[in-house]
């Protein structure tokens, strides 16, 4: 898979911590959001013109979705949501610039899932209060307890293993292919590999645009759902 | 009996391992399929309730894709992942 040896090494008050591809990948990514943002909002009129227009609707779709999915009481749940799905859907369509997206290395789609899971939990104990968070255990009856602490246990896995899972699928599938067809041009003893320039084209849009988005729309729904319903034990 | 590499003996192993771990497709597969059946059927009675059926469908969807992604781990595991 290649991307498991560190880059290098920070030292800092003598602990050594090493840097992955991933995390240098995610540095890009948002380096690139940090110059879109201030590009894309510098100064806003009243009367939205131009690309004021693009960021309104997406803000606007953005609270729409956690208003319609999670009700109004949770709408300062909206900027949350909203940078976990651009910062999502900038990793997941990572791919298509030729790198490996970060989210197929587990570390970051465990990270994220984590998060999640934090809410979720804290939530939880800010809507009920800690004895409700703790009765909510024991919720329908007590010995449900064992059954009710696996599934909040098992949400961060879920989480992070379809986002992994999917993504590492795509990737596989795209160097599957690309090697394919660049035996195939070798077999046919063209100089220039040919087929890798147009057959892949329909299998980035399925795998990197389709798939991408739609792990993205998943992680962030689920983790709205499980916001509300956990907080609602 | 010829002697065999057993290190040969054991990716081969693996590899159909990882084969009978892809066979989670088929169950996420039938689910992801009655799901979308069903989904259709609720549009044409009640087009006018699609988002709500939309989203409905994707997070079961996303539920029952899990089992074929944890096939599918397995199966990277065995074959990118050497254990031996």
């Amino acid at each position: 898979m290649g991307s498991s040896e560190a880059i290098f090494t920070i030292r800092f008050l003598g602990i050594s911590i090493p840097i992955y591809y991933s995390v240098i990948a995610q540095w890009v990514i948002m380096a690139i959001i940090m110059i879109i943002v201030p590009v894309l909002t510098k100064n806003l009129k009243l009367v939205p013109t131009g690309r004021q227009v693009i960021v309104e609707t997406v803000v606007d779709k953005i609270n729409s979705l956690v208003k319609g999915n999670m009700g109004e009481e949770y709408k300062g749940f909206a900027p949350f949501f909203g940078t976990l799905i651009i910062y999502l859907l900038f990793m997941n369509l990572f791919g298509l610039t030729g790198f490996r997206p970060p989210t197929a290395d587990y570390s970051v789609a465990l990270g994220l899932a984590i998060i999640s899971f934090v809410i979720i939990q804290v939530n939880a104990i800010v809507h009920s209060g800690i004895l409700g968070y703790i009765k909510g255990y024991a919720k329908p009856f007590w010995f449900m307890l064992p059954l009710n602490i696996i599934e909040r246990l098992v949400v961060p896995v879920s989480l992070s293993l379809r986002l992994f899972g999917n993504i590492t699928a795509a990737v596989i599938m795209m160097e599957l292919l690309y090697e394919g067809l660049e035996f195939l041009s070798h077999v046919l003893h063209l100089k220039i590999p040919v087929f890798a320039a147009f057959i892949p084209i329909p299998f980035h849009i399925y795998f990197d645009l389709f798939d991408g988005t739609i792990q993205m729309f998943i992680f962030v729904m689920l983790t709205m759902i499980f916001i509300k319903t956990t907080s609602e034990h | 009996m010829t002697t065999m590499d057993p290190k040969a003996f054991i990716l081969g192993l693996s590899a159909i391992g990882a084969g009978i771990a892809a066979l989670a497709g088929f169950g996420a597969g039938i689910g992801t399929g009655i799901a979308t059946g069903k989904a259709v059927e609720a549009v044409s009675r009640q087009p006018e309730a699609k988002n709500d059926i939309v989203s409905t469908l994707i997070i079961g969807s996303a539920f029952s894709e899990a089992t074929a992604i944890y096939g599918l781990l397995v199966a990277i595991l065995l074959i990118i992942v050497k254990l031996v």
